[in-house]
């Protein structure tokens, strides 16, 4: 199966990527690991819509998203006495990983229900209700088709798509060979248009 | 809806109190009581049923290959050898020339009579003894031995 560059190619989803662009500088991590609230908090907020993002595309849009989440940012404290800054390492991908081992574990512990409940709703949607239904109906349409989708193929298919990470990244961070990577990806993004184009005609 | 398009896939967001409240829970002392650590004893505890059940098992198959082997040793040891052979006679010894009774069969005889003598030891006695009486022979009815030569049980060892 060869696959090539442009159907690899993934267009990150804009506010992910520019939070993947806006890391924490080194000596916010110093301070970090010294315990300083202030530091602490800067970096809760420069990655919290990325762990965000991830997780309530992993596990569906529900309150628990916001528990996971939380569990994420207490892993990556307790392990950031072993963190090494590196120029080619960044702590948003660090932080994704940890994201990815938590939603396995999660798994293994209970098989999770990709039912979307979409309860809560942005601001803005409140002021203009047909859009708010229409985008709910739209992001339900997406939700039901990724739970069709196995758990790598899905965690594949997110961070690629939606964090902008390349395949060495991803292959690094969902503990997966490159090649395994590419190839999930490609089968998710197969699966996912023949579910929606289902779902386009059934409509 | 476009296919190919999955911006429509929305993502959840955080609200505006989650940096605070996470970063009090990543400040709460580390001595066993945050959520980390108690989340790893939920673990420990959900699978130290399974755990229990791998030790049941492990120790059943244990105790059941050393019943097995135990049962192979006691049967190998309780078994007498001869018990599978009752038709065949005891293996005896064949009694030393010496001592078999004179003139059985005429092979023995002739046997001794060509057997080289030791030496004769100059005794302090110079007197031979005179020579006994020549016996008939007597002829024996040697019942006939079939068995081959390399067999390694024979019945017709003592004839």
């Amino acid at each position: 199966m060869a696959l090539t560059t442009a159907e690899l190619a993934c267009k990150p989803d804009p506010p992910a990527a520019a939070a993947r662009d806006r890391e924490v500088s080194a000596q916010d991590i110093e301070r970090c690991r010294q315990g300083d609230r202030a530091a602490l908090e800067r970096f809760v907020l420069t990655y919290q819509n990325t762990v965000f993002a991830f997780l309530s595309r992993m596990v569906g849009n529900r309150p628990e998203v916001e528990d996971l989440a939380q569990e994420v940012f207490i892993r990556a404290h307790r392990a950031l006495p072993r963190f090494q800054l590196r120029p080619e390492a960044r702590v948003s991908t660090w932080l994704l990983k940890i994201a990815v081992r938590l939603v396995q574990d999660r798994r293994k512990r209970r098989r999770p229900v990709l039912v979307p409940l979409y309860d809560d709703v942005a601001a803005d949607d409140l002021t203009h209700p047909e859009h708010a239904h229409r985008r709910r109906e739209i992001a339900r349409a997406f939700e039901r088709a990724a739970s069709q989708l196995s758990q790598p193929q899905r965690a594949v298919f997110v961070l690629a798509h939606f964090h902008g990470l390349t395949m060495a990244q991803i292959a690094e961070t969902v503990g997966a060979p490159e090649n395994t990577v590419k190839t999930r990806l490609y089968r998710a993004r197969q699966r996912l248009q023949q579910l929606l184009s289902a779902m386009r005609e059934a409509q | 809806m476009n296919p190919t398009d999955y911006s429509g896939w929305t993502a959840r967001r955080p609200n505006a109190g989650f940096a605070r409240t996470t970063v009090d829970a990543m400040l709460m002392p580390a001595d066993g009581e945050d959520t980390g650590e108690v989340a790893e004893v939920h673990d420990l505890e959900a699978r130290r049923p399974k755990i229990g059940v791998f030790g049941l098992l492990l120790a059943a198959a244990l105790v059941a290959t050393t019943a097995v082997g135990m049962y192979g040793t006691r049967k190998m040891t309780a078994r007498p050898v001869q018990s599978s052979l009752p038709v065949l006679a005891p293996p005896r010894a064949e009694p030393p020339p010496s001592r078999a009774p004179i003139g059985v069969t005429m092979e023995v005889a002739e046997i001794e009579g060509r057997r080289p003598r030791p030496p004769a030891v100059a005794s302090s006695d110079p007197a031979p003894e005179p020579p006994a009486a020549p016996v008939p022979p007597k002829y024996v009815h040697h019942p006939r031995c079939d068995c081959l030569n390399d067999v390694a049980v024979c019945s017709c060892l003592g004839i």
